[in-house]
């Protein structure tokens, strides 16, 4: 996967999961919480990683690391 | 008030990740663009993830929290009864915070008390969505003194009675249960009863 297309992922991950913590925090209940918990943070931690990863890659490739 | 503020936040997140998806192959063509990326990706939406668990947590500990399930009504109602019941005497008299009066009498003060409370809590959760709770409804593990001592422990009016230095060690070690002699905890009778202690306006 070249280096954009990762980081569209990563940024794809992340909107994701902070769209699906906006909806849960706007209907508060037990099990909204729980979804906020279980796949909005998982989601946004996930695109994170996605991106570190990427940028990673690419400075070994460029001969930085 | 928090989760205002932590749904603006998220409006904002969500704003800036849209914005840096349309730009993102400028963006990723110069250093001081990665550095923005990272920002947008990682550091704000991380620091807002986590603030928002942090409110959650709280939120989850709410009174209200317990009682928005239908199980736990007869528990919140006895909050009210009138008599001298733990629960009622500790709620009426604001010897316990009231926005947080079970999860005070209820939590795990153990290191990572609170994640194994909520942890505890996900258990209610699925037989709350999918099972059927027993009636009536039992503690997992017998009450622990622990949790009555956090808060009164060392305290004076305690230590002045004789039998609590008496039975100290043996309560230490959970052999014998503050239960055992102040016995009623939630009058779930006067409940059943209807007999509710109401303030009276002035
Ligand atoms: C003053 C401390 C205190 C407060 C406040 C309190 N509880 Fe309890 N609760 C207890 C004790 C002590 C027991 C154990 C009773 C026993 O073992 O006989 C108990 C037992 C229970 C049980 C298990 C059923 C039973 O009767 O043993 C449930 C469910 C419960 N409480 C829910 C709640 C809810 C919901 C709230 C808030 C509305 C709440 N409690 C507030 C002290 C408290
Ligand atoms: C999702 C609905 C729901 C919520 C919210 C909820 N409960 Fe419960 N609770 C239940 C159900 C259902 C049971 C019975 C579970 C069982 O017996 O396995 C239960 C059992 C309990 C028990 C006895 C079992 C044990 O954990 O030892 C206590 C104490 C209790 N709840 C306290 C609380 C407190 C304190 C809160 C708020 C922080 C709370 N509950 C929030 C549904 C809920
Ligand atoms: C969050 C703190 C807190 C917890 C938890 C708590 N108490 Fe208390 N309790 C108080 C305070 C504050 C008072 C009033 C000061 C005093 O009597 O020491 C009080 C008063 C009392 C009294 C005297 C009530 C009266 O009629 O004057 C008894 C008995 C008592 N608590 C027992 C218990 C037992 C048993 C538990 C555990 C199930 C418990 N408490 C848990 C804070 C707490
Ligand atoms: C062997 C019986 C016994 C046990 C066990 C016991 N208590 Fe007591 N407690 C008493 C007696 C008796 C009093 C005095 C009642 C009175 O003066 O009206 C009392 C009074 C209290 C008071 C009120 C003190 C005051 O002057 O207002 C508190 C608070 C209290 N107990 C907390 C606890 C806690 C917490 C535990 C568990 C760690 C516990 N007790 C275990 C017998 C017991």
């Amino acid at each position: 996967m070249n280096a954009l297309r990762a980081v569209r992922l990563a940024l794809l991950l992340c909107l994701a999961g902070l769209l699906v913590q906006l909806v849960t925090s706007l209907a508060w209940s037990p099990i909204s919480f729980i979804v906020f918990a279980s796949v909005g943070v998982p989601l946004v931690v996930a695109g994170t990683l996605v991106f570190i990863w990427t940028v990673l890659r690419e400075l070994r490739r460029a001969g930085a690391l | 008030m928090n989760t205002v503020f932590v749904i603006s936040a998220l409006v904002l997140c969500i704003g800036l990740a849209v914005l840096l998806l349309a730009g993102a192959e400028r963006l990723m063509a110069s250093t001081a663009g990665k550095l923005v990326v990272l920002a947008g990706i990682g550091v704000l939406p991380l620091a807002v993830s986590t603030g928002g668990l942090a409110v959650g947590v709280v939120n989850s500990s709410q009174t209200s929290f317990c009682l928005s399930c239908h199980e736990m009504t007869p528990y919140g109602q006895s909050l009210f009864v009138d008599g001298d019941s733990l629960v009622a005497v500790h709620f009426q008299d604001r010897l316990v915070d009231r926005d947080f009066a079970c999860y005070v009498c209820h939590k795990d003060y153990a290191m990572f008390g609170d994640v194994r409370t909520k942890l505890s809590g996900l258990n209610h959760l699925l037989v709350h969505y999918f099972g059927e709770a027993p009636d009536p409804i039992e503690l997992y593990a017998s009450y622990p003194n622990a949790n009555c001592l956090h808060c009164h422990d060392d305290s004076r009016r305690y230590l002045e009675v004789d039998v609590h230095r008496r039975f100290a060690a043996e309560m230490a070690r959970d052999e014998r249960s503050c239960l055992d002699c102040h016995r009623s905890s939630h009058d779930l009778e006067a409940v059943h009863e209807g007999l509710f202690w109401q303030a009276v306006a002035r």
